[in-house]
This record gives structure tokens, C-alpha cells and sequence, in this order.
């Protein structure tokens, strides 16, 4: 779906375009941080957190790293929650913002419903956004339920933030 | 329609913002999703025009192909509104310049005027029907990285139409005597506009009144030539936009010598001077953005670049409601400048020739910075001696570091710390607004500039300085 992607780009987003301290946070079991910090570094991470590009990334994170970072300096904290399902769901539902990720395209299009359906008391603070699918389906989605669904655009390298790309973030990330 | 980032038109434009509202429409940039370019799409409601109307604009636009003109794409129309959908340009309006620094140097005016003129006779040499503009104004004139863009082409028609106008439009303070009375309009319709525009760069006002009276101050040249455009019978203007260009060409021939001296006769060569600052406070930021405000003020093509990580420009573009352009500049009050963006930010070069950086305080940065000047800010005031003993005192200054004393005040300070032998120096004053500095200001900035060129071609060619002196004078109007 997109979600480490998006997560990765947004953090490059926020501290590249926005000067903004920020650290991502890996909270669930796909171990993708572990990876993606071998192959930027080219060594084994050991040591919490390992930095790219000014961003700081917490790999298998949990709420002790959680709280550092709140305590610490960061002016955003981006957490990765992976597929949001059970108490990873209710635990979003505590950030100031939430992105949900989800994908348009037929054979997939029923989870992202059902997420969206979930949520039955949407505010502001729910952001949907989309990667794949059918401008249709796109459009029947935020008629249905009321919502704006992004269109994420493409996006070849996720350490690498465009003109284009600002464009998109200032929309999605907008108060 | 205002639900940026989720509403697609017609199946392929996804709308990002709002641009701009008209008399009859409302202007949104969009990206084209398939070919990831952004359009301009003017919408326009259908109870304000009928669609053969909004028809002609695209019309007229679709023959012509210039950089400073806009290519229309397509049209469409949906139950209420008809779309045009044009290239997107970039710039802020002359309008929005001048509304922000007061009025544009002499420099300046030339050089957008001539910009101006070619635009205008394009229009007026297209075939074969020659197309008038009729709505010359200063909203309809973008500037984007110091070209000139003409937009809005809403009330243009072809020569042979304007005989037969019924209805007849314009901005006050810019249309012609002819546009408020029955009388044919023609090429010198619009050559009357380009004066009015002329003068509303040069004095930050319109003609109001009839006969036009140059300003006292006005130089006697630019006062015969905008006198000519704003006669009240067009027999009497210039005959065509190319001569007025000519004319306006005279006044630059003089500053164009210069600016060959300036860049070694090279056009693509640029000039970069680093900035640093004694010590926190020292005003490098204040001292950066005067020195490159003075310079746009001259006319040269300058950008501020940040090179600290203060994020000045970002706050004040966050003052200001400034948008960022797809070089990642914003213009602050006219004036170019790019903030400090991280390593993983890829954005367009920037074209400008001159750039001021200012890195903030002393430090490896700045004295590893290649540039073409250096200058050191700092602090006159006696308890900011030893700080300032120390900046100039460090081992890695770069070699011809010129040193500024900030906010110099002679009644607080009848002597100042010796600077390191050979280093030049340079008095201050103070100076509130950056943006818009005093003459006596002013004047110390171009002898910083002039200081920092003579080093930079070696102090041997004198004359070129001699020409440099008589360009600022030409650029104080």
C-alpha cells in the first residue's frame, strides 16, 4: 500500500522543505527500518536512532522510544503503524494527525473502505489518501463518505522531495 | 471547487490552488496527472460570457508561440462554467513589485519596458490579422525571474474587429482617451498603455490627469518619451511598440556597457559574495538583505541566498503570505530569496547572475565557501570590540575579507578596533528597513559593490568602475 513509503517521504518532507526536527518511528513487525538503515548506512544498526538525511529513524520502535522522543527535541514524530488494525488503530487515533494509505484499485478497494468506515466520527484530523485505483472509485470513496481522498503522486526515491512533491505535502499537511 | 488535491477536471487535471480572481473568472493552477505539468485553468461562470466569446481568447492566444505569452491548451466547458486551459507562468505582478518597494529604479523600468514593448509587438505584427490587447495594466504583467509575461487576455481582439466594438473595457489610469469614447481604437490604443505602465514603475502611480506633467525629478529623456506615449491624440504617440522599444533602448545603451563590464562580457558569468558575521547579533541577515535589495534596486538579476540555519527566510515569507516558486525562491518584497533547504530537497537551478549569501556567523563554512567576495559583518559599538578583535583576528579568514561596522554611530564611537592589515573597511549606518534602505545607506552598499568588482577583475580596469559608478548614478531616480 505505501505506508513506510509515504511515512519515509513525508519525514525527508518536514525536515528538508520545513527545517523541521523530525523522527520516524517503526511500529510494526516488518522490519523494513532494520533494513532500509543497512542498506542507506551500509553497516548493521545497533544503535537507536540511526540518522539519513537529518531524519532520525527508530527501528521495532515502541512506547519507550515513544516517550524519549516526545521528551526529546523533535518537532514532528512520524510513526509507521503498518496495516491499522486492532489497538494499532485506537493508538492513531491519538496522533494530531492521521494518514490513512490505502489503495483504490478493485481488488483492494474494500479494505480501505472498510477502514474509512470504521472511523465514524471523522474530523479534520483524518487525512485519506490514495497511490493506485480508479479515478471512479476514487470519486465514489469521498462521495460515499464525505471525505477528500490524495492521490499520492508518484515517487521514484522516497529521499528525494520535488517541486511537485511540495505541492502534494503542503495540501495533505495543511491545518 | 476549492477542494485542492482531490478534485480532478475532466478527467486529468487534479486542481492544487487557487491562483487568482478576475472581473469575470477565477484562475486555478492544476497538475496534468498523466504528463506531471502544472496549467493555469481559468474558469469562468457561463451567466458572465457566452461560450463563442470565451472562445476567441483561446483563439487569439492559440497562433501565437512566445516565452512571455501563455500557450492555451484546451477548452472545455461543463453545465456551468467554460474552462480555459493555458500554461501555467510563474511570477508576481508588476502590480504586487511596485505596490511593494514604492516605485522601481530607472534600471528597472528600461528594462521591463523594452520587455514590454516586444510583447506588445508581437501581438501587433501577428498575421495576419495584427491583434490588439486593449487591457495593458500592471495585474496583467507578471515578472518571473526578470522576464517579463503578459496574461488575461480577455478584452483582445483583432484589428479589423475594432471598428465594430460596441462594448469597450480597460483599467482607469491605463486606457486611452479613445477606450471612453467612440473613436477607433488601434495600435496606439496599447502604446498608451505601455506609458501609463512606464510611469506607474517609475513613480508607483497612475496618470491621473490630462495633459501628463513629467515629475520634478524625473529624468528630461524618460519625461519627453513618456509625454509621447500618453498624448491624448494618438497621432501624436509613437507610431509602433518596436519604436517606443528603440527609444527605451537609447536610455539603456548606457547601462548595458556596464553590465558587459560587470560580468567580463560573458552573460552567463555570476558574481557571489559570502556574508558572515562576527558574532551572533552582528546583523548579517539585516546587512545580507540590504546589500541585495540595493543591488535588485539597480536592476541586476540578484538572488539572497541563506546559508544559516536562522529559517529568516521562511518566517518572513510566512509574514508576508509569500508562495514559493519551482526554484524554491520566494520574493519578499520583490526581492528574490532562497532559504536553506536539507539534502534531500531537488529543485531547478536558479538563473540569477548575482548571488549574496549570508551564512550567519563566522565559521569553516564560510571560510571553505569559493566566492568571488567576502565580507565580514560587525559590531561597532565598544563592548562588542573584543568579539569583534577575535572575527577579524581568525586564522582561517579568506584572503581579501572586506569588514563592515554595523549600525555605526560616530557620536558612540570616535575610533574602532584595527582591523587586520590590508583589510578594507566600511562604515554602516543604521538602517530600519532593509528592504527599502536610505540614500546614505544606499551609497555605502555601492561602494561595497564596487569594491568587491574591482578585486574581481584585478583593480585594472578603470574605466569599467568609472562605467559602474555612472550605472548606479543612471539607476537613482
Amino acid at each position: 500500500m505505501g505506508v513506510t513509503h509515504l511515512a519515509v517521504w513525508t519525514a525527508n518532507y518536514l525536515s528538508g522543505v520545513c527545517r523541521e526536527k523530525t523522527a520516524v518511528l517503526e511500529w510494526n513487525d516488518h522490519e523494513d527500518f532494520a533494513q532500509m538503515g543497512r542498506f542507506c548506512t551500509g553497516r548493521l544498526i545497533e544503535r537507536q536512532p540511526y540518522r539519513i538525511l537529518e531524519v532520525d529513524y527508530y527501528a521495532k520502535a515502541g512506547a519507550g522510544e515513544l516517550a524519549g522522543c516526545m521528551n526529546g527535541n523533535y518537532r514532528y514524530i512520524i510513526i509507521d503503524y503498518g496495516e491499522i488494525t486492532g489497538q494499532r488503530f485506537l493508538d492513531c487515533a491519538r496522533c494530531d494527525l492521521k494518514v490513512i494509505v490505502g489503495s483504490l484499485s478493485e481488488w483492494q478497494a474494500e479494505a480501505f473502505l472498510n477502514t474509512a468506515k470504521k472511523e465514524e466520527k471523522r474530523d479534520k484530523s483524518w487525512r485519506y489518501a490514495a497511490a493506485f485505483g480508479s479515478e471512479e472509485a476514487r470519486k465514489k470513496m469521498e462521495k460515499r463518505f464525505r471525505i477528500s481522498v490524495g492521490r499520492i503522486p508518484g515517487s521514484k526515491d522516497v529521499f528525494a522531495v520535488t517541486y511537485a512533491d511540495i505541492v502534494f505535502f503542503t495540501e495533505l499537511l495543511r491545518d | 471547487m476549492e477542494r485542492f488535491g482531490s478534485t480532478i477536471l475532466f478527467g486529468k487535471y487534479e486542481l492544487c490552488r487557487l491562483l487568482g480572481r478576475g472581473r469575470n473568472g477565477t484562475v486555478y493552477l492544476a497538475k496534468h496527472k498523466e504528463l506531471e505539468e502544472y496549467r493555469a485553468i481559468k474558469q469562468v461562470p457561463k451567466s458572465c460570457v457566452d461560450y463563442d466569446q470565451f472562445r476567441k481568447e483561446a483563439l487569439i492566444l492559440k497562433d501565437i508561440r512566445h516565452p512571455g505569452i501563455p500557450v492555451v491548451y484546451d477548452l472545455e466547458e461543463d453545465e456551468d462554467f467554460c474552462y480555459l486551459i493555458e500554461e501555467f507562468l510563474e511570477g508576481d505582478s508588476l502590480y504586487a513589485l511596485v505596490s511593494d518597494i514604492g516605485h522601481f529604479s530607472t534600471a528597472m523600468t528600461v528594462r521591463y519596458g523594452i520587455q514590454i514593448c516586444h510583447l506588445v509587438n508581437i501581438l501587433h505584427s501577428a498575421t495576419p490579422t495584427p491583434i490588439l490587447y486593449l487591457d495593458l495594466q500592471p495585474k496583467n504583467l507578471l515578472v518571473c525571474n526578470d522576464t517579463v509575461k503578459l496574461v488575461d487576455f480577455d478584452h483582445a481582439i483583432h484589428l479589423d474587429e475594432a471598428e465594430y466594438l460596441t462594448k469597450r473595457y480597460g483599467t482607469v489610469g491605463c486606457a486611452a482617451p479613445e477606450q471612453y469614447t467612440g473613436a477607433v481604437l488601434d495600435k496606439r490604443t496599447d502604446i498608451y498603455a505601455i506609458g501609463a505602465v512606464l510611469y506607474y514603475m517609475l513613480t508607483g502611480e497612475f496618470p491621473d490627469k490630462m495633459p501628463v506633467y513629467p515629475r520634478e525629478r524625473m529624468d528630461r529623456h524618460w519625461a519627453k518619451l513618456i509625454r509621447t506615449c500618453l498624448k491624448e491624440n494618438p497621432e501624436e504617440r509613437y507610431e509602433s511598440a518596436d519604436r517606443l522599444a528603440r527609444e527605451l533602448e537609447q536610455i539603456r545603451k548606457q547601462m548595458e556597457k556596464v553590465e558587459k563590464g560587470v560580468f567580463r562580457e560573458d552573460p552567463e558569468s555570476s558574481l557571489t559574495i559570502a556574508i558572515a558575521g562576527a558574532f551572533p547579533g552582528a546583523g548579517t541577515t539585516h546587512v545580507a538583505i540590504g546589500f541585495a535589495a540595493c543591488l535588485w534596486r539597480h536592476g541586476l538579476s540578484v538572488l539572497y541566498e541563506e546559508k544559516n540555519g536562522s529559517d529568516a527566510v521562511r518566517q518572513m515569507a510566512g509574514c508576508e503570505g509569500c508562495s514559493m516558486d519551482s526554484f524554491g525562491i520566494y520574493r519578499i518584497h520583490g526581492l528574490p530569496m532562497l532559504p536553506l533547504y536539507g539534502e534531500a530537497v531537488k529543485l531547478e537551478s536558479h538563473p540569477y547572475r548575482v548571488v549574496i549569501q549570508d551564512y550567519g556567523t563566522l565559521g569553516e563554512t564560510f571560510s571553505q565557501e569559493i566566492a568571488d567576495g567576502y565580507l565580514l559583518v560587525c559590531g561597532s559599538k565598544p563592548w562588542q570590540w573584543k568579539g569583534v578583535r577575535d572575527a577579524v583576528q581568525f586564522p582561517g579568514n579568506p584572503p581579501g575579507m572586506a569588514i563592515i561596522y554595523n549600525q555605526f554611530c560616530g557620536q558612540l564611537t570616535d575610533r574602532l578596533p584595527g582591523p587586520a592589515k590590508e583589510a578594507e573597511c566600511f562604515l554602516m549606518p543604521d538602517c530600519p528597513n532593509p528592504f527599502t534602505c536610505a540614500r546614505r545607506v544606499q551609497k555605502v552598499y555601492d561602494e561595497i559593490f564596487l569594491s568587491l568588482v574591482s578585486k574581481r577583475t584585478g583593480g585594472k580596469i578603470r574605466a569599467l568602475l568609472e562605467m559602474v559608478t555612472r550605472f548606479f548614478s543612471a539607476g537613482r531616480f
